[in-house]
């Protein structure tokens, strides 16, 4: 399985399909595996970004008035913009990770099954969520000597309303991902059922953000305990009680794979 | 819960068993955490301004709060008589049970609705100060818990009117376990309103 | 039917009984402890331990934990318990 070419000889093309299929799955499945470690630079950069160098950790609230909000991201300067710049970089490795699960599903469900594709597309638009929102941070964080107070602040309004109200991507992925999980009907399935229920009360947890744009102040603003800490608190516990069975669903199904193929 | 299941697992002597499908609990579990966060963040809001939440409270209607609880507390009661019943193979009974814990359910959202309709109409809404705020979304957000429920039960007891063969309660038990949460958020959620004073 | 019916169960862990108290207690919470013939703090202490007892009640012999794996039967035991005193914490807490 060398870098350097090995001359092959056109019937040696011809049987790449059955000789060289182990090597094959081996490399599908470590591929897969990178992939999933996706989650860690999304959670690391991420985390890192938003919470840390921003700030956002709770974020600055909803109630504040343009000066307030101007003044939060004059006094974080330089720290906010980097963080932003973190989080839109980190924002894309969580579509790997959910592309592993969509092919966990895969082998659940039958060839018609759409719900790997749920997963995946809900996957691939909370990461683009996750960066539309970093971009426009960033950008109300950047020439702060020309930014007026109500430009800053109407950025970051729009922000935050990237950020939650289309929460609906991310309940879906995870209502694809449990309902996948639920029709798993082997002995001891590839991830466990109640791990399809977590997902749920998340998915359905997130649905109190509807009520985001409505209260300024109390547990229903964004900087609130349950559209912020509830709903992101349970967001990071489901991707970390999913990827360790992922990654196990992923051996035993490579072990599967390499008996099958002889 | 994969430790219950292997505990389970290495004594099946025990009668002990986890009603229904186990990852409801987990739901569950969550949910009642949720409420309880809801709650603390109630009462601290309440302890900042105690007057103008006491004044608040005071146009609520405790009777019809009280009655609602009693209502509750009478359909958790005939879905678990209807699961006894189903367990002793009653079906005809537990159907009749099942049907009167549904009627509960339907009479709660009814009297809920009306009780915001008469709030709404003495010009109390979600935006009239914290209290309401608090009063709307708890209940609110607990209504569609009752309303989830309802529709839950329902389908069970169209498919045990129907005659067909009923293969396991666990779908049942998991039902019944969600429907006596929300009586159970209600025990705690009326008196936080209407009755702390 | 799937369930195990041979559960030992006393006669006031039956749901009617349990019915029964969980309404007495209502009864009392609503339309005794709330008049003024009780101090402000007395009822609402006593309404708020009657709330955690109902919980309980229905979480052991509604949803029958009682006969669950003490983990998850602790849990929720302690939520009955945990939560009205979470919210008489703040109630009686020198502000």
């Amino acid at each position: 399985m060398g870098i350097a070419p090995e001359i092959r000889t056109p019937q040696q093309d011809a049987t790449l399909d059955t000789t060289d299929k182990p090597t094959r799955i081996r490399g599908d499945y470590l591929t897969l595996r990178w992939s999933l470690m996706g989650c860690l630079v999304y959670v690391g950069f991420g985390l890192g970004g938003f919470a840390g160098l921003a700030g956002f950790m709770p974020p600055p609230a909803e109630h504040l008035n343009a000066a307030g909000i101007a003044g939060y991201f004059h006094d974080r300067g330089i720290s906010l913009s980097i963080g932003m710049v973190m989080l839109a970089f980190g924002g894309p490795f969580y579509y790997l990770w959910s592309a592993v699960l969509s092919r966990i599903i895969s082998r659940i469900e039958g060839p018609m099954g759409v719900l790997s594709t749920v997963e995946l597309l809900g996957g691939l638009l909370t990461a683009w969520i996750t960066v539309m929102s970093a971009i426009i941070w960033l950008t109300a964080s950047m020439r702060p000597e020309s930014r007026s107070p109500e430009t800053i602040q109407t950025l970051y309004d729009l922000g935050w309303i990237f950020f939650d109200v289309t929460f609906a991507f991310t309940s879906l992925q995870l209502l694809g991902l449990g309902f996948a999980i639920l029709r798993d009907k082997r002995q001891a399935p590839l991830i466990p059922h109640w791990v399809a229920w977590l997902g749920f009360l998340t998915a359905a947890t997130n649905v109190a953000l509807v009520l985001m744009p409505f209260f300024e102040t109390g547990p229903f603003a964004w900087q609130g305990l349950i559209s912020f800490w509830a709903v992101f608190g349970l967001f990071f516990l489901i991707i970390g009680v999913v990827t360790p069975y992922a990654w196990k669903a992923l051996r035993r199904l490579e072990a599967e794979d390499l008996t099958a193929a002889g | 819960m994969a430790a219950l299941t292997t505990d389970q697992a290495a004594e099946p002597e025990t009668r002990w068993k986890i009603p229904g499908i186990e990852g409801v609990w987990v739901l569950m579990a969550g949910d009642m955490v949720i409420f309880a966060l809801l709650f603390g963040s109630f009462m601290s809001a309440r302890m900042k301004d105690p007057g103008t939440f006491e004044v608040a409270r005071h146009t609520l209607d405790f009777d019809r709060g009280g009655i609602n609880t009693l209502l509750l507390l009478t359909s958790s009661w005939c879905v678990a008589m209807s699961l006894h019943a189903m367990r002793a193979e009653r079906r005809e009974v537990a159907v009749r049970w099942l049907g009167f814990g549904i009627l509960g359910g339907f009479g709660f959202a009814v009297s809920k609705v009306l009780e915001y309709s008469a709030e709404i109409s003495a010009g109390h809404t979600a935006g009239s100060g914290d209290f309401f705020m608090y009063y709307f979304m708890m209940t609110g957000i607990h209504l569609v818990h009752v309303l989830v429920g309802t529709l839950v039960l329902s389908v069970f007891w169209v498919r045990w009117r129907s005659g067909r063969e009923v293969r396991g309660l666990t779908g049942f038990e998991s039902a019944a376990v969600f429907w006596h949460m929300v009586d159970l958020l209600w025990i705690v959620l009326f008196p936080l309103l209407y009755l702390v004073r | 039917m799937s369930s195990d019916t041979l559960r030992p169960t006393r006669l006031w862990q039956t749901p009617t009984v349990v019915w029964a108290a969980l309404m007495a207690a209502t009864i009392t919470t609503t339309w005794i402890l709330s008049k003024d013939t009780f101090a402000a703090t007395v009822g609402t202490v006593c309404t708020l331990a009657l709330a955690g007892w109902k919980v309980r009640l229905v979480v052991l012999d509604f949803m029958e934990l009682r006969h669950a794996p003490w983990p998850l039967r602790i849990a929720f035991e302690a939520w009955s318990v945990g939560v009205p005193a979470m919210i008489c914490g703040f109630y009686l807490a020198p502000w």
